[in-house]
C-alpha cells in the first residue's frame, strides 16, 4: 500500500509530458549543398519553433511532395518550410507566416542553364531537368518561367530532379541537356546560362489549419529571429500573395488587345472652343503719380 | 592816347573816299592842300597836316572835308576844345552832314562831353548803321559805361563795316568787344575773341587779351582756368584781380580755404578799392558756413561800392542761403530793380529765389513774368520763374518757361524742374484720359530728367496707348522696385506677349506686398489673357483681400472667371474631372450661373461621371447655353442621350433616341449628334468585345461607322481590325493596324498580338515596345514585353 502511495506521488510530481511540434521541410528548389545541411536546418528551425510555442520542436525533411502532403494530412506536420511553387500547385489549408531569405532576398530569379550552347534555339527537342515541386513541373517551366513564349513541345522532355543541387549535378554529368534552377548557385563546369527567367519566391514558412492564431503569431515572431545557414539565412514577414503570384502564372491567358475609343473631349470640345475670358483690370492711368 | 590815335586813324580813313564825291569841291588850290594834309595825317606828320589843312581852309572855308581832317589832327593831339570849335563851324555850314556830325560827336565824347556827343553819334548810326567811325566811338563809350549790350552792338557794327585799311587796329577793339561779351555772360564768345585778339596783337601777346582769356576761361571752366591764372601769378602784384578771379574759381570748385586766402590776399593788396575782395571773402565765408562773417563782408562790399549792384545781389544770395529770405528780399528791394532789366538780370533772379525762399511763388510769377519776357536770352530768371509757376500749379506755363531756359543754357536744376513740370502736365493729361497728349510730354521728361517716376508715368501712357512699354517700365522697375512699379512692368511684358518675362516681376511685386489684391488681379488678368488661367487661379487663391476691402467683390469675380477659364482649359486638355472641380468652385453668389452650369454639364460628360452629367444636363435642358447655335439648346438632350448610352444596357435605346434627334439638328449640333452616335456605338462595341460577343461588337461597329461624325473614324477602323484579329484574319488585321498605328497607338498592342499569332515574335516585341513608347496604357503590356524580351530580346533565341 505504501508502495502504491509512493508510486502515485512520484507520478503526480513528475513533469507533465511536453507537446511535440514537427516542422516539415519540403523545399527542393532551395539549393542546400547536401542532405545533411537540409536536415540540420530543419532540426534548428524545429527547435526554434518548438521553443516559441512551448513545445518540443523537431524538424523533418521530406524528399517527395506526396510524402509531405500525407504527413500534413495526418497532422504529423503542422508547420513547414515549403517551396512557394509547391504551394501554388498543391494548395491546401495553410497560412503563410514568413518568407525565407537567401542572400538577403526572399525572391530569386531563375535561369535556364545548358551545356555547350547559350542559345535557346539549340535546346529545341532537348531534355530539361527541373527540381520537383510536387507536380506540374512542365507548366512551371513553360508557363510560369517562360511565360508561354515557347510551344509546349519545344523541349523533348521536362523531367524532375530531387532538388536543385541534384539537377545541376545531373547536368554536370551530362545526364541532362539543360536545367531550370534558381540563380545564385554554382554552375557545373562546361555549362552556361542561356536565359535569365523571372524571379519567384523561395521556400516559405507556413502553418497548417490546426495551429492556433496565437501560436502562428509566436511562430512567425520566432522565424523572424531565426538565424539559419547560407541557403536559408533567416525570414521576412510575408503573406499568401507570394504564393498567389506564382499560382496566377501557371495559367497563361490568351492575349487580347484593347479597343480604341476617341477621347470624349473630342465630343464636347467644339462646344467650348473659341470661348474667351477676361478679368477686369484697374485702368493703368490710375497708377500715374504726380511729382511731390 | 592810343584810343585817340585809333579814332584819328579812323577819321582819316573815313575822309579818303569822301573827298572826291563832295559836290562843293572844286579842282581849286585848296584841294591840293587837303590831299597834302591827308597824306601827312596818314603818315603821322601832324604839324605838316595841320599846316596844309589850315591853308586849305583859308583858301576855301566851305571845304567840309578839310574841317573833318583838321579835327582829326586836333583829336590826335588831344586838343579837343579846338577840335570841337572847328567842327561847330563845320556844323554851321553842313548841319546834317554825317561826317561833320561824326567828327563833332567824336571830339565831344573824347573831350568828356558825352551828354552832347553821344546823341550826335547815335543820330548818325541811326541814320546809317554802317558808319563804323561813329559805331567805334559809341562802342567804346558804352563799354566804359558798362552798357554791355549796346557796346556789343556798336562794336559788332564797327567790325562789319570798317574798311580793310583799319584791320591793323582790330586787336585793340577785339579786346573791348570780348570784354563786353564776357561781362554780358557770353564767355564762350569772349574767349574766342580774346584768343583772336592775342594772336592778332602785333606784339605777340597783349596782356589784356591774356588776362581776358583767363577770365573767360574762368567763366566757362574754373578747373582749366586755375592753371591759366597760375601762369598769371607773376603779374598778380600788378594785377591783383588775378587773385580775385582765382579766388572765385577756387570758390566755385569748392576750395573755400583757397578762396578765402586769395580774397584776403587781394584785400591786402587793394585795401582801398576792395569791394570785390570783400565780396569774395564774404562768399567764401558763406560757403564755409560762417554766415555772420559772410554777411559782414558782403555788406562792406556793398557799402564800399553802392553803385555796384552785384555786391548787394550777392549779399542777398548769402542771406537767402542762411535762411533769411525776408532779409534778402528787403536788401534787394532797398537796392531797387535796375533801370533796364538787362543791366542786372541777377537782381531779378535773386529776387525770385528769395521770394521762393519766403514760400511766395505767386509774387515771383507776378513780378518776374514780364521781366523774363524782356530778358530774352536769360536762363536763370526762367528757371526761378518756372519753379514758381510749378509751385502755383501752373505746370503748362512752367513747361514753356523752363523749355526756354533749357534751350538757352541747360543745368541739372533746369532739367529737374522741367522734368517735374512735364510730368505734372503729363499726369494731368492721363487723368483726363488723353494718353496721346501725355505720352510726348512724358517722353520729353524722360529725355531731360529721366527718373523712376518719369519712366513709370511714361510707361503708363504707352500702355494706355497700346504701345510696347517694356523698356521704359523695366527701367522704372530697376530704379524703383516698389510693388506697383513691378506690377506695371509685368503688365507691359504680358501685353507684349512675354508672359514668361512678366511672371518673375509679378512674383517680386507680390513678394513685396503679399496682401496687394490689385497686383494679384493684374497678374490673373494677364494669365487669363495669355491663356494660362490655372496660374491665375493659384495667384488669386493665394491673395485674399482683407475683410471689408473694396476689392473683395472684384477679387471674388476674378477668381470665378479664372476658375471658369481654367476649367475650360482642363476640358480641352481632356481632364473633365478637374474641369468639374473648378467649375463647382467657380460658383459665386449672384453670378450669371447659366454659362457655368452649361459648362459644368459638359465637363461632367467629359469626366465620364454619368450621374453628375445627367443631373447637370437636365438642369440646363431647355435653356440657351453659350454654345454655338443650334447646339446652345440642342446640346443638352443630345448629351443626355449620349451619357445614358454609355451604359451597356441602355446603348441600344440611346442610339435610337439619338437617331430620332437627327432630323432637328444642324451645324454644330449635328456634329455633336453624329459624334455621340459614334462614341455610344463604339462604347457598346467595346462592351460586347470584352464579353466576347464578337457578332454584337461587329454590329455596333457598323453603326459607329455609319454615324456622320468627324471624330472616331480611325477608332472604328481599328476596332474592326481587332475583331479580324480575334477571328484569325491575321493578314488583314496586320495590314489595317500597321496603317492606323501612327494615329491610333493602341493599334500597336494589337499588332504585336497579331505578329505573335503568326509566330513573328521579334516583330511582336517591337510593336509592343513602340506602343509603350507611344504612351499606350494597357495593363498586361509590361509583362508581355518582359516575357517576350527575355526570350526574343537579343534577336534570335
Amino acid at each position: 500500500m505504501r508502495a502504491l502511495v509512493i508510486a502515485l506521488v512520484v507520478l503526480a510530481s513528475a513533469p507533465a509530458r511536453a507537446e511535440t511540434i514537427t516542422v516539415g521541410l519540403f523545399a527542393p528548389t532551395a539549393p542546400f549543398p547536401s542532405t545533411s545541411a537540409r536536415v540540420e536546418l530543419a532540426s534548428r528551425l524545429g527547435d526554434q519553433v518548438g521553443k516559441a510555442v512551448g513545445a518540443t520542436g523537431t524538424g523533418k525533411v521530406f524528399a517527395r511532395g506526396g510524402d509531405f502532403a500525407a504527413a500534413v494530412r495526418k497532422g504529423e506536420v503542422t508547420v513547414a518550410l515549403v517551396d512557394a511553387a509547391y504551394l501554388a500547385v498543391a494548395g491546401g489549408n495553410y497560412t503563410v507566416l514568413a518568407a525565407s531569405l537567401r542572400g538577403g532576398d526572399a525572391t530569386h530569379a531563375w535561369q535556364l542553364v545548358a551545356r555547350g550552347t547559350d542559345k535557346l534555339s539549340a535546346l529545341e527537342g532537348k531534355r530539361v531537368l527541373v527540381p520537383g515541386i510536387g507536380g506540374r513541373e512542365p507548366e512551371l517551366v513553360l508557363d510560369v518561367l517562360l511565360g508561354g513564349e515557347v510551344a509546349k513541345d519545344y523541349f523533348a522532355k521536362i523531367e524532375t530532379a530531387p532538388d536543385t543541387v541534384s539537377a545541376l549535378a545531373a547536368l554536370g554529368l551530362g545526364k541532362a541537356d539543360a536545367v531550370v534552377v534558381p540563380t545564385g548557385v554554382e554552375l557545373p563546369a562546361g555549362s552556361q546560362k542561356v536565359l535569365e527567367l523571372p524571379a519567384l519566391s523561395g521556400p516559405v514558412l507556413v502553418a497548417y489549419g490546426a495551429v492556433s492564431a496565437a501560436s502562428r503569431e509566436k511562430i512567425a515572431a520566432a522565424a523572424l529571429a531565426f538565424r539559419g545557414d547560407a541557403t536559408v539565412s533567416g525570414f521576412r514577414a510575408a503573406d499568401s500573395d507570394v504564393v498567389k503570384s506564382i499560382a496566377r502564372r501557371f495559367v497563361v491567358p490568351a492575349k487580347r488587345g484593347p479597343f480604341a475609343m476617341p477621347a470624349i473631349r473630342l465630343l464636347v470640345g467644339d462646344l467650348v472652343e473659341g470661348r474667351t475670358f477676361s478679368i477686369e483690370r484697374t485702368p493703368v492711368t490710375s497708377f500715374a503719380v504726380k511729382p511731390r | 592816347m592810343k584810343r585817340a590815335l585809333a579814332i584819328a586813324a579812323c577819321l582819316v580813313a573815313l575822309s579818303a573816299p569822301a573827298s572826291a564825291q563832295r559836290p562843293n569841291q572844286g579842282e581849286d588850290e585848296s584841294a591840293a592842300f587837303v590831299e597834302e594834309g591827308r597824306r601827312a595825317l596818314r603818315e603821322g606828320e601832324l604839324d605838316d597836316a595841320a599846316k596844309a589843312l589850315d591853308q586849305a581852309l583859308a583858301l576855301n572855308p566851305r571845304r567840309i572835308e578839310a574841317y573833318v581832317l583838321r579835327s582829326a589832327v586836333y583829336a590826335s593831339r588831344k586838343e579837343y576844345t579846338a577840335g570841337i570849335a572847328l567842327m561847330r563851324r563845320a556844323q554851321a555850314l553842313a548841319p546834317a552832314d554825317a561826317d561833320v556830325l561824326t567828327a563833332l560827336g567824336s571830339q565831344l565824347v573824347l573831350a568828356g562831353s558825352v551828354q552832347e556827343g553821344v546823341p550826335l553819334l547815335e543820330q548818325v548810326v541811326a541814320k546809317d548803321p554802317s558808319r563804323y567811325d561813329a559805331q567805334l566811338l559809341l562802342g567804346h563809350y558804352f563799354h566804359d559805361s558798362g552798357k554791355w549790350p549796346d557796346s556789343i552792338a556798336a562794336l559788332e557794327a564797327y567790325f562789319r563795316n570798317r574798311p580793310s585799311e583799319l584791320k591793323r587796329e582790330d586787336a585793340r577793339h577785339y579786346v573791348e568787344l570780348a570784354d563786353a561779351y564776357l561781362r554780358f555772360r557770353q564767355p564762350a564768345k569772349a574767349l574766342a575773341l580774346f584768343t583772336t585778339a592775342q594772336k592778332a596783337s602785333s606784339r605777340g601777346g597783349d596782356l589784356r587779351a591774356r588776362i581776358g582769356i583767363a577770365w573767360a576761361t574762368a567763366a566757362l571752366d574754373c578747373k582749366k582756368a586755375r592753371r591759366l591764372l597760375e601762369e598769371l601769378e607773376p603779374i598778380a602784384d600788378t594785377f591783383p584781380e588775378v587773385w580775385l578771379v582765382d579766388g572765385q574759381c577756387a570758390l566755385a570748385l569748392g576750395d573755400t580755404s583757397g578762396a578765402l586766402g586769395l580774397g584776403r590776399k587781394y584785400l591786402a593788396k587793394m585795401p582801398k578799392s576792395s569791394a570785390a575782395g570783400h565780396a569774395l571773402v564774404g562768399e567764401a565765408q558763406a560757403a564755409r558756413g560762417n554766415l555772420t562773417e559772410a554777411r559782414k563782408e558782403l555788406e562792406t562790399a556793398a557799402s564800399l561800392e553802392p553803385q555796384r549792384r552785384r555786391w548787394t545781389v550777392r549779399l542777398a544770395v548769402v542771406l537767402r542761403r542762411a535762411g533769411l529770405a525776408a532779409d534778402a528780399v528787403a536788401v534787394l528791394d532797398k537796392l531797387g530793380p535796375p533801370a533796364n532789366a538787362a543791366l542786372d538780370p541777377d537782381w531779378w533772379t535773386e529776387l525770385g529765389e528769395a521770394l521762393l525762399g519766403q514760400n511766395d511763388p505767386g509774387t515771383v510769377v507776378e513780378r518776374l513774368t514780364a521781366v523774363a519776357a524782356e530778358l530774352t536770352g536769360d536762363a536763370p530768371i526762367r528757371v526761378v520763374l518756372g519753379a514758381a509757376q510749378l509751385q502755383v500749379d501752373k505746370p503748362e506755363l512752367a513747361v514753356k518757361t523752363l523749355e526756354e531756359a533749357d534751350a538757352i543754357h541747360t543745368t541739372p536744376r533746369t532739367r529737374k524742374l522741367l522734368g517735374e513740370a512735364l510730368v505734372s502736365v503729363g499726369v494731368a493729361k492721363l487723368a483726363a484720359g488723353d494718353a496721346a497728349a501725355a505720352e510726348p510730354l512724358l517722353a520729353r521728361a524722360a529725355e531731360v530728367d529721366g527718373n523712376a517716376l518719369v519712366w513709370r508715368n511714361l510707361g503708363i501712357a504707352q500702355l494706355a496707348l497700346g504701345m510696347n512699354a517694356v523698356a521704359v517700365l523695366d527701367r522704372a522697375a530697376k530704379a524703383d522696385g516698389s510693388p506697383i512699379v513691378l506690377m506695371l512692368a509685368a503688365r507691359a511684358h504680358a501685353a507684349s506677349g512675354d508672359i514668361a518675362g512678366a511672371r518673375p516681376l509679378y512674383e517680386r511685386a507680390l513678394a513685396g506686398d503679399r496682401t496687394n489684391v490689385e497686383i494679384a488681379l493684374d497678374w490673373a488678368a494677364s494669365e487669363v489673357a495669355a491663356g494660362d488661367p490655372a496660374i491665375a487661379v493659384i495667384v488669386l487663391e493665394k491673395t485674399a483681400p482683407p475683410a471689408r476691402s473694396p476689392l473683395t467683390a472684384r477679387h471674388q469675380q476674378a477668381l470665378s472667371i479664372a476658375r471658369h477659364a481654367a476649367a475650360l482649359a482642363q476640358l480641352r486638355a481632356g481632364n473633365g474631372a478637374k474641369a468639374v472641380e473648378l467649375l463647382r468652385a467657380a460658383a459665386v453668389p449672384g453670378e450669371a450661373q447659366l454659362a457655368r452650369k452649361c459648362d459644368l454639364a459638359v465637363a461632367a460628360v467629359a469626366a465620364s461621371d454619368a450621374q453628375a452629367a445627367l443631373s447637370a444636363l437636365k438642369a440646363v435642358q431647355g435653356e440657351s447655353c453659350p454654345f454655338p447655335a443650334p447646339a446652345d439648346t440642342q446640346a443638352a438632350p443630345i448629351l443626355i442621350a449620349f451619357t445614358e448610352g454609355l451604359s451597356a444596357k441602355r446603348a441600344g435605346k440611346s442610339l435610337d433616341r439619338l437617331t430620332s434627334l437627327a432630323g432637328k439638328s444642324t451645324g454644330p449640333a449635328a456634329h455633336l449628334l453624329g459624334t455621340s452616335v459614334r462614341v455610344v456605338a463604339l462604347n457598346a462595341a467595346q462592351d460586347a468585345y470584352k464579353s466576347n460577343q464578337l457578332a454584337k461588337a461587329r454590329k455596333y461597329l457598323a453603326s459607329a461607322r455609319a454615324a456622320n461624325a468627324r471624330v472616331g473614324t480611325d477608332e472604328v477602323a481599328h476596332n474592326l481590325a481587332v475583331l479580324d484579329l480575334v477571328e484569325g484574319k491575321l493578314d488583314a488585321a496586320i495590314g489595317q493596324l500597321e496603317k492606323l498605328a501612327p494615329r491610333v497607338p493602341e493599334a500597336l498592342v494589337n499588332l504585336g498580338i497579331a505578329y505573335e499569332k503568326k509566330g513573328e515574335h521579334a516583330k511582336a516585341l517591337d510593336a509592343w515596345k513602340r506602343a509603350r513608347k507611344a504612351g499606350v496604357r494597357y495593363a498586361p503590356l509590361a509583362d508581355w514585353i518582359d516575357a517576350k524580351a527575355r526570350i526574343y530580346g537579343e534577336g534570335e533565341p
